[in-house]
């Protein structure tokens, strides 16, 4: 694994966030005093800032959390994850999560896919296969709160439900997910009521959407994996609109996942079915807890193209 | 399979004997049997330290003369039997096998569950059977030292970790935004958002509490100086009990609220264990109120002694505890206990806050319940504060159109 240097004590490359000050600061023509009290007057996460910390920012002596980049990468219009896609460093830590090392080569929790060439496509209601790869996924994730009764051809309402799929030869499925856009409120109505997915989609009026809601992720390797997360947790950091992010999942694999990342659960359901227990793990996040966390952050770098060409070179570096 | 089934009844004993057998053919049992508490203790602590002669199952009765279900519970928490799969069945009702099901977990034995008489032996197998195999898959679990710990709680309590927000408190009835409680995290360089659960602990063991008062109180202070219109809103911030006990916190506190006067300041108070109603924390307390800083009675109903502080301290509100409220409209108990908070709160003029509001079902309960005012998810989740002037500007311009349409 590895990791962004958050202080470069020998001072050999400058860390991205440094150079994205150092730059801003120059631009506007301020001075380091005037630049500290410009966020002095603006957030009050620096209520108490003085003029050496933002000249020790400058240098990469120390570096604030990420929380707090966001914060004043925002302030002057900028997003975070433009900036550190621009950092080749950073990019290449982000190549990382989605192409295979050696030693990750025949990990795979699909009996016949072992690393080999996938794409990734989004699918919509105009496809042919939609109905088809959704009931797959609902079963998959055997959720019982997202039954769809009536039966799937009956719901206008579907063409918001967006799915993205990773398919290798033959048109093979090896990942998934399912998501789609709500407010926050339609959300909590789910982790605390047993509605079921038919009437949340049902509620989902096209206005004052702030939340993304993830029903379901789930790829046969750790690479896979990290691909299908990188499309929505993309999508959702490229619309400023959505506020919250939200996971209400029952697979283990992948609450195991968000839990390696850090990431607690705002509320666990059970649910009876038949003779089993089944946990549903709810996970809320804020457009800055996603921001804060560095493997999200990651994902959310990642756009479409950027996975496409990773993948590309990942395919070329095999056959070398 | 060594066995120890605990029953007054020898009829029930001899049931259970011969449905196990049934259920599970194949598995060798080796039964014990005793007709009270006090007999199965004696066996368990004269079982021998050899593997082979020890348990691998109590089935045990609650109610038995010669000492019952909770003498053996006692006993094993206390002893190497502590680890010994556990059964208990009785043909109490429901509610009281929930409590003892509560009172076994908590002295971490390991239950299997709690069976309601007659017994359903093929049900009670299939949970043992199930205990056994998830003990099996997980047996060396690596442990992980978290993020935030004892031993650097201290170097990370500072400014720059500190990231507040602000959770809004409405009227219900007229849906008006009275104000906000502030909520801290911690953020340490890319691992996103450390919670109050999570560091509360470790900064009381350290005794930070008042620090971590002081840098939250200062933050948001500084927030609500931001913009102008933020001051028609309350700012809650908490505050522990053990808080209450320094002078020098109480000055600090005070004196800022005398160079902030134009913000109205209130301090919620978290219910603990502690008792507040020593001499020095009511002292406090009315320091602060003769200060004209309004006390809040945090997590009501959490803990014992809450009535008797109601009856000697002048709290402004009380906020209902959100394992209460957030399942009222399902769990009956809970809407019976949120009711007679609300009509008590009422009686001693005293405004109630229900907390852990998440849907709108929940509010219109609140509302029919005379409960004043809400805070929770369904009113929003915690805003930080570069998002809180664009929250409160939709907010209310939504709340203005529902008043225009009627």
């Amino acid at each position: 694994m590895t990791f962004t240097n958050y202080s470069y004590s020998k001072g050999k490359q400058n860390h991205v966030f440094s150079t994205f000050l150092k730059t801003l600061r120059l631009n506007n023509y301020l001075s380091q005093e005037q630049l500290c009290l410009h966020l002095r007057q603006h957030s009050s996460l620096f209520y108490n800032l003085d003029s050496i910390t933002v000249s020790r920012w400058e240098r990469g002596v120390n570096i604030p959390s990420l929380a707090k980049q966001a914060e004043i990468v925002e302030l002057y219009d900028k997003e975070l994850t433009n900036i550190y896609r621009s950092d080749e460093q950073f990019l290449e830590e982000c190549s990382h999560l989605v192409t295979a090392s050696d030693s990750d080569k025949l990990k795979s929790n699909h009996p016949y896919y072992k690393n080999d060439d996938y794409k990734i496509e989004s699918i919509d209601i105009n496809d042919d296969s939609f109905y088809l790869v959704l009931k797959m996924i609902l079963r998959y994730e055997g959720n019982p709160s997202l039954k769809l009764r009536p039966p799937l051809g009956e719901f206008n309402g579907l063409c918001d439900v967006r799915i993205s799929i990773a398919t290798a030869y033959n048109g093979q499925i090896i990942g998934h997910s399912l998501y789609i856009e709500t407010t926050a409120q339609n959300v909590l109505e789910l982790v605390n009521i047993n509605n079921n997915l038919s009437q949340i989609i049902t509620r989902c009026d096209k206005d004052g959407h702030d939340a993304m809601l993830i029903l379901s992720s789930a790829g046969a390797t750790k690479q896979v994996e990290n691909s299908i997360m990188s499309t929505y947790i993309n999508k959702f950091s490229q619309q400023k609109h959505l506020r919250h992010l939200c996971f209400s999942i029952c697979d283990e694999n992948f609450i195991k996942k968000l839990n390696t990342a850090k990431l607690e659960p705002f509320k666990i359901r059970n649910m009876q079915v038949n003779d089993d227990t089944i946990k549903i793990h709810s996970f809320l996040l804020s457009r800055s807890e996603l921001m804060a966390n560095r493997f999200l952050l990651q994902l959310a770098v990642i756009t479409p193209q950027q996975l496409v060409n990773f993948l590309a070179s990942d395919e070329k570096g095999d056959n070398s | 399979m060594n066995v120890l089934i605990v029953d007054d009844q020898t009829f029930i004993r001899e049931i259970i004997k011969r449905e196990f057998c049934q259920v599970a053919p194949d598995t060798e049992f080796h039964f014990q049997e005793a007709d009270c508490g006090n007999t199965a203790i004696k066996i368990l602590s004269e079982a021998p330290l050899n593997v082979s002669y020890q348990f691998d199952l109590v089935i045990a009765d609650l109610k038995m003369e010669n000492g019952d279900g909770l003498a053996i519970i006692n006993h094993m928490a206390t002893t190497r039997s502590r680890e010994i799969p556990l059964v208990i069945v009785s043909s109490s009702d429901k509610r009281t096998l929930e409590l003892i099901g509560n009172i076994t977990n908590s002295f971490s034995l390991n239950l299997v569950g709690v069976f309601q008489k007659p017994l359903d032996i093929p049900e009670i197998y299939a949970s043992v059977a199930a205990k056994k195999k998830r003990t099996h898959c997980s047996p060396n679990k690596h442990i992980e030292v978290p993020l935030c710990n004892s031993g650097n709680i201290t170097s990370l309590l500072n400014e720059d970790n500190l990231f507040l927000c602000y959770q809004p408190k409405i009227e219900i009835a007229t849906g008006k935004l009275i104000g906000f409680e502030v909520l801290s995290r911690l953020c340490i360089q890319g691992d996103g958002f450390i919670y109050p659960d999570k560091f509360i602990p470790l900064v009381e063991d350290a005794g930070l509490n008042c620090q971590l008062t002081k840098l939250v109180l200062s933050q948001a202070l500084s927030q609500w100086h931001l913009f102008e219109s933020l001051k028609d809103y309350r700012l809650s911030i908490n505050i522990s009990a053990s808080d209450l006990l320094s002078d020098e916190f109480i000055n600090y506190v005070i004196d800022k609220h005398l160079a902030n006067a134009d913000i109205k300041l209130m301090l919620e108070l978290t219910e603990s264990q502690q008792t507040i109603n020593e001499d020095r924390s009511l002292q406090a307390i009315a320091k602060f109120i003769i200060n004209d800083i309004p006390i809040s009675l945090d997590d009501f109903g959490k803990s014992y002694s809450t009535l008797d502080r109601l009856d000697s301290i002048p709290f402004d509100e009380i906020k209902i505890d959100k394992d209460f409220v957030s399942d009222l409209d399902k769990n009956h108990q809970h809407q019976a206990i949120v009711e007679s908070i609300i009509a008590l709160a009422q009686k001693l003029n005293v405004k109630v806050v229900a907390e852990g509001v998440e849907t709108l079902s929940i509010q219109n309960h609140l509302l029919k319940m005379g409960c004043h005012s809400a805070q929770g998810y369904f009113i929003s989740p915690p805003i930080e504060g570069r998002y809180l002037m664009s929250w409160i500007n939709s907010y209310n311009h939504k709340r203005e159109q529902k008043y225009a349409n009627g």
